[in-house]
């Protein structure tokens, strides 16, 4: 990304916080009620503690997040190329992929917790299970779509498979992983919240939650900032990556 | 030395099946250059692809210097219409392609490559991307990237059509330049009749589906400096535009 644009995004992204903050200030005023906080008291609580009690809680979710991602994506995007390039594996796997998908995997929260206990192997498990076959569809059908005439230049150039993968499906389905990780990381956040906010006393979700049964708003206020700071972070990450990776976007 | 017995190629779609070529034979010498026309979906294209070692026929062979072209990219080079080149590479990075995936290093690759594109006037743009070039540039990236492979045949499917007519004609002349001097074999399918002319030193004139040669014409003259101009060349397009049943 050019210095500019950088400096361009940085100021929107300021510009966009400053139109939240005025309706949630208004709203704020119109409900006058302390389960909602001004944006100042939330962000004033939440400077003093980012530093204190709530980077552990902080630290620990990203690490959630970020492990449960990345484990998903290095399992899902080699299995959707191959799928999508591969018919005979496909018809195999296709039924059983087009059966789970729709099943809302979260139901097996129980299960999960009873077979892996309650540290952080359940709640990874659980956003990675989830997280991967938002990837996996998406990188399939990205594969699937490939011109076949890609496929015939290669071909003619003396390319063995693992080189047409890795020099043009590969690639070529990039931008669409992408895209699939940035939906996958607001629900990867969703499920976080949900898997961290009982029987646990580490992460975020839990932290939001204890601050709410301790009717402490502005602190419960300043562990929704952490956690939409998260989001942004690793949402500013994966607009990095695509503007290195895929320069070839956008010129 | 291009060798082709009997070719035919029957498509299985569906139900039916559609008769792409039949009985397809011809021969050219090496360092020949031959163009292939025809009415749309006659099978041109298929023709050069089982040259090309990229389908089989499903009948007869083609030989090429006594081997069968199941090894692609060995001596031939193929360059399509639209999707030779890959959006995510530099102009340098496509046209290194076939040699990286060969397995020459970075050294010798730069060694090959580098000239190459210097010649074909792309030195300025080793590092944009094909979405920065005119249409006439990407094609001569095409083209670098077959030629860095050193290929005694070049199989050519509509490379210029997606170009106006200035690009292309010069691009008709670029082509022929190389052709002379690398002394290839060159197999172009085309649309144009005054391409097919220009380029082709035996014409092909197929005929509408199933695919099956209804003249191979001599070009003698082709190649000669001011072709073009001549009374022999309009005469030639002339001859073609009668065989392929346009009304004048």
């Amino acid at each position: 990304m050019k210095r500019n644009s950088l400096w361009k995004k940085t100021i929107e992204i300021f510009a966009a916080t400053l139109i939240i903050m005025v309706f949630w200030y208004l709203l704020a005023i119109y409900v006058k009620n302390n389960i909602l906080p001004t944006p100042l008291e939330a962000m004033t609580e939440f400077f003093m503690i980012f530093s204190g009690i709530l980077w552990e809680h902080f630290y620990i979710s990203a690490f959630r997040v970020v492990i449960s991602i990345i484990a998903a994506m290095l399992l899902a995007v080699p299995l959707g190329l191959l799928l999508g390039r591969e018919e005979k594996l496909d018809r195999y796997i296709a039924p059983v992929v087009y059966l789970v998908y729709p099943i809302p995997k979260i139901v097996f929260l129980p299960v999960v917790f009873l077979l892996m206990g309650l540290g952080n192997s359940p709640k990874i498990f659980m956003i990675g299970l989830i997280v991967f076959f938002q990837i996996l569809v998406t990188t399939r059908d990205a594969s699937k779509g490939v011109p076949m005439q890609n496929i015939h230049s290669m071909t003619s150039l003396g390319a063995v498979k693992w080189q047409i993968y890795y020099h043009v499906v590969w690639p070529a389905c990039l931008p669409k992983i992408l895209t699939s990780l940035r939906i996958s990381l607001g629900t990867a956040i969703a499920v976080l919240f949900f898997v961290e906010s009982f029987a646990t006393t580490e992460g975020l979700g839990y932290f939001i939650m204890d601050a709410w049964s301790m009717a402490a708003y502005s602190q419960m206020f300043a562990g929704i900032i952490g956690m939409s700071f998260l989001g942004l972070i690793l949402y500013v990450v994966l607009d990095m990556i695509e503007a290195k990776w895929c320069r070839w976007q956008y010129l | 030395m291009i060798n082709s017995y009997e070719l035919s190629l029957t498509y299985n779609q569906a139900e039916n099946q559609v008769d792409a070529l039949k009985d397809v034979t011809f021969e050219l010498a090496e360092g020949e250059s031959m163009s292939i026309i025809g009415p749309s979906g006659c099978g041109k294209s298929t023709l050069l692809f089982i040259i090309a070692g990229l389908l089989k026929p499903t009948s007869g062979r083609v030989v090429i210097d006594g081997c069968e072209p199941d090894a692609p990219g060995a001596e031939t080079a193929l360059i399509l219409q639209d999707y030779g080149l890959f959006p995510w590479k530099t102009v340098y990075d496509n046209a290194s392609l076939g040699l990286k995936v060969k397995g020459y290093n970075r050294k010798e690759q730069q060694d090959i490559v580098s000239p190459i594109l210097k010649k074909l006037g792309l030195a300025d743009f080793v590092n944009s991307y094909p979405a920065q070039l005119s249409g006439g540039q990407r094609q001569r990236v095409g083209i670098a990237r077959s030629l860095a492979l050193k290929p005694k045949i070049l199989l050519m499917d509509e490379p210029l059509s997606s170009l106006d007519a200035l690009t292309r004609e010069t691009l008709q002349h670029f082509i022929l330049d190389i052709w002379k001097e690398h002394k290839l074999t060159l197999v172009l399918v085309t649309h144009s009749i005054e391409e097919a002319v220009f380029l082709g030193k035996k014409i092909c004139v197929m005929s509408d589906r199933p695919g099956m040669i209804q003249e191979m014409i001599a070009n003698p003259m082709m190649g000669m400096p001011g072709y073009r101009q001549q009374q022999e060349f309009h005469g030639m397009c002339s001859r073609l535009r009668r065989l392929l049943g346009v009304e004048e």
